[in-house]
């Protein structure tokens, strides 16, 4: 992480124009990591600079830098990225060295950053520093604060980072498209004292949409609402990372959005509070306990729990289609409808066609059939108990007593103690209260319809 | 002069060649036999006829090919027999056979691609009944409403129309045929197979105008009057001369096109069809689409393949045309269009 004399020295390589403070001391850039797969890194214990708990990136890494005369250097490159969603499916997106999201950047409090910021995208770009405070020219907002960066420069973005908390990075260039593609990642600025909001397991991810039609690698750039892949970290489940924790460590998970709609994300078996919005971390008189926490559009949250029932424990967004990979929105409900007498019929002129849907729709989570190139099941994933019948923005939280403290691998499935799931009944069953209502079946209106509309058909 | 069966063909020839009794049908059905390279038949007595009927009847019983089909027409046509007795002027029997060589032609490839096109129908007709019943039982389930049914309903008695709309122009295509191959009682009920493929190549365009120009028995009457009756029927003759030659122009290029028009949807569109048919299907295995699309896309199948039927039937028409610009006798102008099945979006809470 420390630069030689002889780098420092290195003969000077012509920076951007934005560098506006600080006049770059640093006469080289650093080396700009890159990251192959979308496997968990162990979180990067800081060697040089002040000390603190670093954080764990769901399917991430932290990016490493260099400590240059007082200022912690970082090399972002934006790149065009292949990115694997969940295996069996690749996105071609845009992102930082090697990955979608880029990596994470930790920090200190007070400490002073320099980010290099490489182009390799074939159109210009910036990055704002979101939720930062810092010189407005350091702001990264395209043609307002600062020029683009066109494809083939580096600039460089010099801030003191003057409040600890969860922050974000994304371009405010081409922004729609950019974020579209997935250039996003998470800037993390921890507290001066390690001892202040102190937690044993710290994990984030971002929720970033995508739109990629299926048999397609590259999302539809230009979609605004109808997305069809919903991801923590461009990952859907069953591509997630679990979250490991041992029993009784006290957990926070920091989530940012940068989708265009808001996600209430759940989590079973605890109450959290929340401890940090995009403004800062709340006092803890202030906290409110909830299971469900809200995540704007364009904010951040953290929240916190002590990790002390142990099991495996969702953690998704609440919003039902957000937890499915891509599936069609116009698909007549089959639901009651018996139609196996005409699968042979339909058969003779699409000899690959099953009935599905008689029932609802979980035939899906079972049945294990060709689909498009490159497109995952609407749901799928496989539990100890069956099939998971997930997708998208969905993954577990572990909790395991005598879990080491820096140990994030996946324990496999929760052993349950004897008597302690949920059983069938082989005895009497007792009679069970009914509300009164319409009897199943029986709804006249709609019987009346069906008849009148069947007299002059075919 | 006449063989035992009543049937003339080329070997006898040399012998009658060497005759010019117009009126003899025998010299008549020789110099058919000779231009058209087909066995034909003087049908003067019971003897003779019933030769004749045991050929035929040998001939059909297979399925029926374009190049007998023509030979059961030569043999059994009685307007031809009579053109034979009539022999109104020296070219006039030749004339009437080449006629006949080409509507039988015509009649064929018609007839055959007719036949495909109401049969493969059947198959849009099954998927916009199961289109149909599935709707109705949707709605019964409370899952499709009165306009989801009417649609559906609506579809089925087009793409019904279109069979019965196809099997119809299959009928009548079919007695076109029956009626230039001199058929009647058991022998119309022969048996038809499904259009020849297309040949792996086709006639190159050079020395065709020549040909014709040397061929055409029209220019060879022609020729013949010039000798009779002097300037006016020089001017005649060159007038003729000019439009074979465009004629023949016309027909090349309408064979050429249609066979690269049926190729093209041997080659590319059916192909890309089965792969559209299977996206479809994996789509329909990832619930990104419901059974109406798949049944939807059935039906779009059958528009192209009842598409590549019919540019089939029009490369196979084009060939007989430009034969006949060649050779002599009417030439049809080349089909166009055909059935276009109705190939509705899917119905069913859309």
């Amino acid at each position: 992480m420390t630069v030689s004399r002889r780098e420092m020295l290195g003969a000077g390589v012509l920076l951007g124009a934005a560098a506006v403070s600080g006049r770059v001391q640093a006469q080289a850039v650093p080396e700009a990591p890159h990251m192959p797969h979308p496997t968990m890194q162990p979180p990067l214990f800081p060697t040089s600079g002040p000390d603190y708990r670093p954080v764990v990136t769901l399917n991430g890494w932290t990016l490493p830098w260099r400590m240059n005369q007082g200022w912690k250097e970082f090399h972002l490159v934006a790149e065009p990225v292949v990115r694997e969603l969940a295996p069996g499916m690749n996105a071609h997106l845009w992102g930082y060295n090697g990955q979608s999201p880029g990596p994470t950047i930790e920090a200190v409090e007070g400490e002073k950053v320099r980010i290099f910021v490489t182009n390799r995208l074939p159109e210009h770009t910036t990055i704002h520093w979101h939720g930062i405070r810092l010189p407005n020219g350091m702001d990264g907002v395209g043609g307002l604060t600062q020029p683009q960066i066109k494809p083939g420069k580096t600039f460089v973005y010099e801030f003191e980072l003057r409040r600890s908390g969860t922050f974000m990075y994304h371009p405010h260039a081409d922004e729609m498209v950019q974020m579209a593609m997935g250039m996003m990642g998470m800037f993390i600025v921890h507290p001066r004292d390690p001892a202040v909001m102190r937690v044993d397991r710290d994990f984030l991810f971002l929720l970033a949409s995508y739109d990629i039609e299926p048999g397609n690698f590259v999302p539809r750039v230009t979609e605004m609402t109808d997305f069809n892949l919903w991801t923590f970290n461009s990952r859907v489940f069953p591509g997630i990372d679990p979250l490991v924790a041992g029993k009784g460590d006290r957990v926070r998970i920091r989530v940012g959005n940068l989708t265009m709609t808001n996600h209430p994300i759940h989590l079973h078996g605890h109450e959290f509070t929340l401890t940090g919005t995009d403004g800062g971390w709340i006092a803890p008189e202030r906290r409110i306990p909830e299971v469900t926490t809200d995540v704007p559009v364009g904010a951040m949250r953290a929240i916190e729990f002590i990790a002390d029932e142990e099991g495996d424990w969702a953690l998704h967004c609440h919003k039902s289609h957000h937890v499915m990979n891509a599936m069609g929105h116009g698909l007549a409900n089959f639901i009651g409808v018996q139609k196996r007498d005409l699968e042979p019929k339909i058969q003779r002129l699409v000899p690959d066609y099953m009935a599905m849907g008689n029932a609802g729709m979980a035939d899906m989570g079972e049945m294990e059939m060709l689909l498009p190139d490159n497109t995952l099941p609407m749901m799928s994933g496989q539990g100890q108990f069956g099939p998971l019948e997930m997708g998208g923005m969905f993954t577990v939280v572990k909790v395991r007593p005598g879990v080491a403290a820096n140990d994030y691998r996946d324990p496999g499935w929760y052993r349950h103690p004897p008597g302690t799931v949920a059983f069938e009944w082989t005895g009497v069953a007792p009679a069970a209260p009914r509300a009164e209502g319409p009897a199943p079946g029986g709804n006249a209106v709609e019987v009346q319809v069906v008849r009148r509309s069947t007299s002059g058909g075919h | 002069m006449r063989q035992a069966a009543g049937v003339v063909t080329g070997f006898v020839l040399a012998l009658l060649a060497q005759t010019s009794v117009i009126a003899d049908p025998y010299v008549a059905a020789a110099q058919v036999a000779q231009r058209l390279g087909v066995a034909t038949a003087v049908i003067a007595t019971d003897a003779d006829a019933e030769a004749v009927r045991q050929r035929v009847a040998a001939a059909l019983a297979r399925p029926l090919d374009a190049d007998t089909a023509v030979e059961i027409a030569v043999l059994n046509n009685r307007a031809l027999q009579a053109a034979y007795i009539a022999g109104e002027h020296e070219f006039a029997a030749l004339e009437t056979a080449l006629d006949l060589v080409g509507e039988t032609r015509r009649a064929y490839f018609n007839a055959v691609a007719a036949q495909q096109v109401a049969s493969y129908l059947e198959r849009a007709l099954a998927s916009a009944e199961a289109t149909a019943e599935l709707t109705r039982r949707l709605a019964q389930a409370g899952g499709a409403n009165r306009l989801d049914q009417a649609r559906a309903a609506e579809l089925y008695v087009k793409v019904a129309n279109d069979v019965r709309r196809a099997r119809l122009d299959a009928t009548l295509a079919r007695e076109e045929l029956t009626r230039a191959l001199g058929l009647w009682g058991a022998e119309a009920g022969y048996t038809l197979p499904t259009l020849p493929p297309l040949p792996a190549s086709i006639e190159v365009a050079a020395g065709v105008e020549a040909e014709a120009v040397r061929g055409r028995v029209d220019l060879m009457a022609a020729r013949h009057a010039v000798a009779h009756e002097g300037a006016p029927a020089a001017h005649r003759l060159e007038a003729l001369a000019i439009q074979v030659r465009s004629e023949v122009r016309a027909a090349f290029a309408a064979y050429q096109a249609s066979y690269e028009i049926a190729r093209a949807y041997r080659d590319d569109v059916i192909p890309l069809r089965r792969t559209i048919d299977e996206e479809i299907v994996y789509r329909y295995n990832g619930m990104l689409v419901d059974v109406f699309t798949v049944l939807a896309t059935v039906r779009e199948s059958v528009a192209a393949n009842v598409a590549a039927i019919s540019a089939l039937r029009d490369f196979h028409l084009a060939e007989a045309n430009l034969r006949a610009t060649l050779i002599g006798g009417a030439v049809a102008p080349t089909a166009k269009g055909g059935i276009t099945p109705h190939v509705d979006a899917a119905p069913g809470g859309h």
